[in-house]
């Protein structure tokens, strides 16, 4: 029961702060310069009279600010994000044919961040100041603060161009040349984030391996084994849940950027060109598609924890 | 009959690139089967390090020398590491918190369950029978609920804790029983029972335990043997009565001395002075020689090492045939007079003082109706455990909460909710009433030197002072409470535990309170400092500042106060003469507080009287 | 493996020695000193660079290193070096202001949160839950590309996206200390509020406010320079480095240099800020971070 009323109550803040966020999105088109019709229509060539006179009454442009919203919103929870302005098809069409790549890309991705973090974090949180830690140490380092297309970059070059392992652009046909064109791209997102979960899981790791409950399992003959899965790896999943919104935060932003760098036709690149041909339909759409696998994503590591967590459980609070 | 356990010329060394620096040193002593030895010291000793020893703990740049036999079994290797084939066997380890000593996101019972398998006593035991069993464990350590076994750790009292703790240990049928400080994180009344129930499931069982305590009421109250450890060595190994009347060794003497009686008014209170020496300095002499006050040539020559003195009695001291005499004495025998004080006018009056947190249904009372008065120059004490209200009442005196109801009047001055008073009034509030907290190590700002943390005190008494006034002023302070001028400079990271805690107290004085609230204030401070500071507040109080002294520990109230509150529950249950309450307690809760300390000789006061 | 837990995560019964390694220590200077040699260049710029970053040659257009130019030119014919020593300017100056006026601001708004609590609290942290809904650099290109662009309007909006983190460190930095006794000791000689945040608690929150400026700086540098690549940001045709990535990104195979040095020197310069906070954080704080 306890369960119930707090997804209930993390949805209905989801959901308030959704409004909001759509409200802003939906002030976008405002907050551009120039007549809204104008931008609409696709600049000032096609401003025609009567082209102008449509997109006012389509759009609702002369009613007020809130009742225009009103319209908008109504077409969102249908799914109808109105027209592209570049190419003249709806957006959720567009949106619905860059999804997989983009899909496929943060799923590849995310695949290499947890086989290769976790493993790496454990190590190293256990064997402090060996020199195995301190080369994690320092990748970690390195690879959280390097710029995502700089990486990009690097690994095209030594990859792509010099030793021709794999191709430099595209997303390719067919699933298994699909994998094969996005694996640099997929390598290359996963840095960051291994970056981020393996410190953060050292850290857990390095504070649970300390508690005295690990030591007295240990005293108590507990198997390495045990204590490992039993001890740790449970105590030390809570912090690093904690920081998995952040990974995903960085997974959406690198992901625009790794598209960019390898032209895969997914949804960064939709934004980025979207941004430069002022496709204001698209933008909004995308934006708000974004806060939404946000927001949910974090309901659902709220619920996770308070799964994990049997002190949320009964009632202590966290 | 051999001996459980025989440890012969135990070292262990902290070795870093070839960088050798030694942490224990020379360190002999055996246990027998059955038998109940108490190792004691103070924080430095040694002897937490000791125990880890035992059972193979010892972190990996630490290196074990010696010989440490365990029925027969030779378990320290040529490599300097401690074998661990009988860790969880047949040598068990309780570890001192039990709060933090089980997994959290685990049951009690998972803990038992998980040790019977691991230690195949359990191997074969299933579904009903492992439960059955589980239950069986956990009644034999007075646990007879068995619902128990299905509670969180977070969902058990601290006592309870430390219950499940054990049976997880017995769970392995161990011949030695080592427990690391396991009453000190239990409230006074649980500290007696775990106690007897530890003697008792050793009579049961035929086990040894070794317990390591600080306080050495309570291993002459458990013990046979004593094992008295400074400066990373054995000073004295000696049976507990003769440690407490014939001590063999001035350290003991020094810390017999130095804890406060709770079943007698001392005179003089005798802390020991100077700090522990880090072992490394003291490897070519007795480590005791600069604090002690027997000291000779003899002392500083060689290291001297444990010998047999007296019958069954072990000393590390050169001069023990010279001074044996002296070592009886004790420096505060006998009955001493308290000082009396006449009556005075009341100067902080509270009344029906409540504080309730949370609201609706999940309401808890910290405070219910509390009503005292302080006299103008009195010492009372506040005498209750966890979760009696002592430390809300002290943040609602000082302005840190805000009471929820009831009334408290300062001086005249009514600071019942101190967010409503003028300016002027809070001012003037906070120039009557100041305060020393528990913990030395964040009482103070880490960032300012002690000389600020002094003056910023002082211009609040006075806004408008020289900066030679200031200067003279915490000069004056310090040397008040017995520490150089040259600190004020230093930050208190550079201060020992007492040395900060003597600058909370001039950080107090300096507005020149009219009374001063301390709450716990040599809770987190060794032995031999605590009397130091005890002797520090009586004189404070001598020379006209009221105490609200906020304690659990009876011989400390016992020294400090001339008359006791004692709360329960956010309830006084009890109030009087210091003197009269504690040995003539009327309230059952009283009675029970009184029954769980033991007396200086050993014995307990019955329950129930 | 085994869980053999080194001596110094023990106490060891001696309360009162603190780790931490005198100095800045040889690998800080390193970069310390990187940093400071990127400053100088910035500054004596049209010094030191052999030809004017915008001179267009077509002539020379899209060479290999050579004795005339010693990254060669781009596309246009510019010369790659001094696009380099111009481009210290952009990859400096617009971080460091970002990162200080977010520290600013956001300090500012987690000291007043941290203490006070109550309505502005909680206002604040919704206010912040619904900036953190996207991410801040996709709010940025969202933004700065409908705006219309540009590198200070870019400096601009990222202040405003940076500061929600820097309150929440602050706020829950001051969290952690109201708490502890000293801080009552202080409330108790009779400070009021905004002495005690000021005089007692700011103090102490320095190590980790100033470690999270140069975070911020680094955050900073990437996103501006991620504008870059995108072609948001600086005008096409300034020399950045971001832009320099993305604008000789085709020319990958004839001189590999017009794209692996920006992007070599973007990420040297973040990697030197970042390890710069944590050794400041270790030095002010005499802690590990993350150990």
């Amino acid at each position: 029961m306890k369960i119930a009323i707090f997804v209930a109550r993390r949805l209905v803040a989801m959901v308030a702060i959704l409004l909001v966020v759509s409200f802003l999105v939906f002030c976008l088109l405002s907050l551009a310069p120039g007549d809204p019709a104008i931008i609409l229509l696709g600049g000032p060539s096609k401003a025609t009279p009567e082209a102008v006179a449509k997109v006012r009454a389509a759009y609702h442009l002369d009613e007020p600010l809130i009742a225009q919203y009103w319209y908008w919103l109504q077409g969102v929870l249908r799914f109808d994000f109105g027209r592209s302005i570049r190419s003249q098809l709806p957006v959720f069409d567009s949106i619905h044919e860059r999804f997989p790549i983009t899909a496929a890309l943060a799923v590849y991705s995310f695949i290499i961040t947890v086989v290769i973090a976790i493993p790496l974090g454990l190590a190293a949180g256990v064997r402090r100041g060996t020199r195995l830690d301190r080369t994690v140490t320092a990748g970690s380092l390195i690879g959280f603060a390097a710029p995502v297309f700089a990486l990009a970059v690097f690994l095209i070059y030594v990859f792509a161009v010099q030793l021709g392992w794999f191709p430099v652009y595209g997303a390719g046909k067919g699933t298994i040349d699909r994998i094969y064109h996005l694996t640099l791209p997929a390598i290359t997102l996963a840095i960051g984030q291994i970056a981020i979960i393996a410190r953060q899981t050292r850290a857990a790791t390095m504070d649970v391996a300390t508690q005295d409950y690990v030591t007295f399992a240990r005293v108590r003959a507990v198997p390495a084994r045990t204590v490992w899965g039993g001890y740790v790896l449970r105590n030390a999943s809570l912090p690093v849940i904690t920081i998995s919104g952040l990974v995903l935060a960085f997974a959406l932003t690198g992901a625009v950027l790794v598209e960019q760098s390898f032209a895969l036709p997914g949804l960064g690149t939709l934004l980025v060109d979207s941004v430069n041909a002022l496709d204001v339909p698209v933008i909004q759409a995308i934006t708000l598609l974004t806060a939404f696998v946000i927001l949910s994503f974090n309901l659902i590591i709220d619920v996770a924890y308070f799964a994990l967590d049997p002190r949320l459980r009964r009632g202590v609070g966290a | 009959m051999t001996p459980l356990l025989e440890v012969s010329g135990l070292a262990i060394d902290h070795v870093e690139r070839g960088h050798r620096r030694p942490l224990v040193t020379e360190v002999s002593f055996t246990i027998g089967r059955g038998e109940t030895v108490g190792l004691v010291g103070e924080s430095g000793s040694g002897k937490s390090l000791t125990a880890k020893a035992l059972v193979s703990l010892l972190p990996p740049e630490l290196r074990a020398e010696g010989s440490i036999v365990f029925d027969g079994d030779e378990l320290v290797g040529s490599d300097g590491r401690v074998s661990s084939k009988v860790r969880g066997k047949d040598i068990g380890l309780l570890m001192q918190d039990p709060f933090t000593m089980l997994n959290p996101v685990r049951t009690a019972g998972h803990h038992i369950v998980e040790t019977l398998r691991v230690s195949k006593v359990g191997a074969g035991l299933h579904g009903d029978a492992m439960r059955a069993e589980v239950v069986r464990r956990l009644a034999e350590v007075g646990i007879d609920r068995p619902s128990v076994a299905d509670r969180y750790p977070f969902e058990l009292s601290g006592g309870m804790l430390q219950r499940v703790a054990l049976a997880c240990v017995l769970a392995s049928n161990p011949r030695l029983l080592v427990a690391d400080e396991p009453t000190t994180a239990l409230d006074a009344t649980t500290q007696r029972e775990i106690l007897a129930l530890l003697g008792q499931i050793q009579r049961d069982r035929g086990m040894s335990l070794l317990l390591i305590t600080h306080d050495l009421r309570l291993a002459f109250a458990s013990c046979s043997r004593v094992l008295v450890m400074y400066a990373g060595t054995l000073v004295e190994a000696s049976p507990a009565d003769l440690v407490r009347t014939a001590p063999a060794h001035p350290y003991s003497q020094g810390l017999l001395d130095a804890v406060p009686a709770n079943d007698r008014y001392q005179q003089t209170l005798e802390g020991i002075p100077g700090r522990v020496p880090p072992v490394s300095e003291v490897l070519d002499r007795c480590g005791f020689a600069s604090r002690c006050q027997y000291v000779a040539e003899a002392c500083t020559a060689a290291r001297p090492t444990l010998r047999v003195v007296a019958p069954d009695q072990w000393s590390a001291c050169v001069r023990y045939d010279e001074i044996r005499a002296e070592l009886r004495q004790t420096a505060v025998a006998g009955i001493s007079q308290r000082r009396v004080v006449e009556a005075r006018a009341p100067l902080m009056s509270i009344s029906e003082l409540s504080k309730i947190y949370g609201s609706g249904s999940e309401q808890h009372a910290a405070l219910a109706g509390v009503d005292l008065i302080l006299n103008s120059g009195e010492a009372l004490g506040v005498v209750g455990e966890s979760g009696s209200g002592k430390t809300t009442l002290a943040r609602c005196v000082l302005g840190l909460t805000t009471p929820t109801g009831g009334r408290i009047d300062l001086d005249g001055l009514d600071v019942s909710n101190y967010s409503r008073l003028s300016g002027a009034d809070a001012a003037r509030a906070r120039r009557i009433v100041q305060c020393v907290f528990q913990d030395p190590y964040s009482s103070l700002n880490p960032m300012h030197s002690v000389g600020y943390a002094l003056a910023e005190a002082l211009s609040f008494r006075v806004p408008r002072l020289s900066r030679d006034e200031v200067e003279r002023e915490v000069r004056a302070l310090l040397e008040r409470v017995g520490l150089p001028a040259s600190y004020a400079s230093r930050r208190p990271s550079a201060l020992s535990g007492g040395q900060r805690q003597r600058v909370a107290v001039a950080r107090a004085l300096a507005v020149q309170p009219q009374v001063l609230v301390c709450d716990e204030p040599v809770a987190a401070l060794d032995v031999s400092i605590q009397a130091q500071i005890l002797a520090l507040l009586r004189d404070v109080n001598e020379q006209g500042t009221a105490l609200l002294f906020i304690t659990h520990d009876l011989g400390v109230v016992r020294q400090v106060t001339s008359r006791v509150v004692v709360l329960y529950q956010g309830n006084i249950v009890e109030q009087g003469a210091t003197d009269a309450v504690l040995d003539a307690p009327e309230h059952d809760y009283t009675r029970r507080l009184v029954a769980s300390m033991p007396r200086a000789d050993g014995t307990w006061q019955s329950v129930g009287s | 493996m085994t869980f053999d837990v080194r001596l110094s995560d023990l106490s060891l019964e001696q309360p009162g020695d603190e780790p931490g390694r005198e100095g800045l220590g040889v690998l800080a200077w390193l970069c310390l000193g990187f940093v400071v040699l990127l400053a100088v260049v910035a500054v004596i710029a049209p010094l030191i660079a052999p030809y004017d970053p915008y001179l267009q040659t077509i002539v020379d257009s899209n060479q290999g290193p050579s004795s005339k130019h010693l990254l060669g030119t781009d596309e246009l014919g510019r010369d790659i070096w001094s696009q380099l020593i111009y481009g210290t300017r952009t990859a400096l100056v617009g971080p460091t202001i970002v990162a200080i006026g977010a520290g600013l601001l956001g300090t500012f708004l987690g000291l007043l949160t941290g203490f006070r609590g109550g309505w502005v609290d909680g206002v604040t942290m919704r206010v912040i839950e619904i900036v953190y809904a996207v991410p801040p650099l996709i709010v940025a290109i969202v933004l700065v590309g409908i705006l219309g662009g540009g590198y200070w309007l870019a400096v601009v909006v990222l202040i405003f996206l940076s500061a929600p983190a820097d309150v929440r460190v602050v706020r829950s930095a001051v969290l952690a200390q109201r708490e502890l006794p000293y801080v009552a000791a202080a409330r108790a000689v009779g400070l009021r509020g905004a002495r005690v945040a000021t005089r007692h608690v700011l103090p102490n929150i320095t190590p980790t406010v100033s470690a999270n400026v140069l975070l911020q700086f680094v955050g900073a540098l990437v996103a501006l320079s991620g504008l870059a690549f995108l072609g948001l940001g600086v005008a096409p045709g300034t020399p950045d480095w971001g832009l320099m990535v993305a604008e000789n990104r085709s020319n990958l195979d004839i001189n590999p240099w017009a794209v692996i040095a920006p992007a070599l020197l973007i990420t040297l310069l973040a990697v030197s800020v970042t390890i710069l906070g944590d050794r400041v954080y270790e030095l002010l704080s005499g802690r590990r971070s993350v150990g």
